[in-house]
């Protein structure tokens, strides 16, 4: 899981072009939206389709549990590990 | 301002009078400045990349080269006004590229990117500029017809009925090669901005005088030669669309 993390660092950081900050000034338990990291609800739509596209999971948009995957690097780590092991079986 | 429209043999012609009291303007090529018009600041061409310091990273990010330098110029014009004011956005094809990306991933049956099409409606600048400036001011985004530029000093007349300063901003840049042979070329990018109140005893003012023309008129291409003038320090001229001819004369007092 902890490399699933460390991608998801190197992700946010080119996809949201943040400038200055490095993958380590991530924290991976801080929240992503909002106080944390800054970033708002257009950009969890656009990490959602960035998601999609790298680790091919699907994303329910009407599921309750998405705020809590999306809450943080740790929680979205741990739900695309989740997927991908849905998928292989 | 005088709206005044005379109808002279059916043609109706309008002036328009405003105070400059602040304007600033960014090129992405390097201008010479030194017989500018007064009361306003060229911005450095800074590698054809407006600064946008004065702006935490989470906002710049988002901010297109077109965006820059539309948020630059208004950003210092509000800052040298002193103050909040209602603003009018004027461009003729805003984020071209952005909604080109969207419609072509639309059709390559891709999903879009939602920030993509967040930032390619026409309002885009301007809502991401009263963000930053946290205004709570009315704000509006004219797409450019058939006045060019000047409608956006049209609207400006009407607004002044109203309140007492309005701030126009106008931008545009090249479009994309795909839309090149349907719509006028501009070089480079560029972004004005213009702080105007009603006519007044002093400070510099600024008239428009609008032309209709009969007849098919040649259409120029290129920037607005109003900002040629600005840079220059040429006092009167005109700028010719498809259908009118536009001129200003700067007066001082």
């Amino acid at each position: 899981m902890k490399h699933i993390e460390a991608e998801l660092k190197r992700l946010i950081i080119d996809i949201f072009e943040l400038e200055g900050i490095h993958p380590e000034d991530i924290i991976s338990d801080a929240p992503l939206f909002g106080a944390g990291l800054g970033l708002d609800s257009i950009d969890a739509l656009e990490l959602g389709l960035a998601l999609k596209r790298k680790y091919h999971i699907k994303i329910d948009a009407y599921s309750s549990d998405l705020i809590e995957h999306f809450a943080s690097v740790r929680n979205l780590a741990a739900f695309i590990a989740s997927q991908q092991e849905t998928q292989i079986v | 301002m005088s709206g005044d429209s005379a109808g002279r043999a059916g043609r109706p012609e309008s002036r328009f009078g405003f105070t400059l009291e602040h304007w600033a303007l960014w090129q992405s090529e390097a201008v010479s400045s030194t017989n500018a018009w007064p009361s306003g600041s060229v911005l450095p061409a800074n590698g054809g990349l407006a600064e946008v310091g004065f702006l935490p990273m989470l906002q710049r990010r988002r901010l297109s080269s077109l965006a820059r330098a539309a948020c630059a110029v208004a950003w210092h014009c509000r800052r040298a006004a002193g103050g909040d004011m209602p603003a009018i956005f004027h461009s003729n094809h805003g984020e071209s590229q952005f909604y080109l990306d969207t419609l072509q991933d639309m059709a390559a049956g891709e999903a879009v990117s939602p920030s993509r099409f967040s930032l390619s409606v026409h309002n885009a600048i301007a809502g991401l500029f009263s963000l930053q400036s946290g205004s709570f001011l009315p704000y509006v985004a004219l797409a450019g017809g058939t006045e060019g530029i000047f409608g956006a000093f049209v609207e400006a007349a009407g607004w002044l009925q109203d309140v007492r300063r309005v701030m126009i901003v106008c931008y545009e840049q090249p479009l994309p090669a795909i839309y090149q042979n349907y719509a006028a070329a501009c070089p480079h990018i560029w972004a004005l901005a213009m702080v105007l109140s009603r006519p007044a005893e002093s400070g510099q003012q600024l008239s428009l005088f609008r032309e209709p023309l009969v007849g098919q008129g040649s259409c120029e291409t290129g920037q607005p030669k109003l900002l040629q003038a600005m840079l220059n320090g040429q006092q009167t001229g005109c700028d010719q669309l498809e259908r009118v001819r536009w001129w200003w004369a700067l007066g001082h007092d």
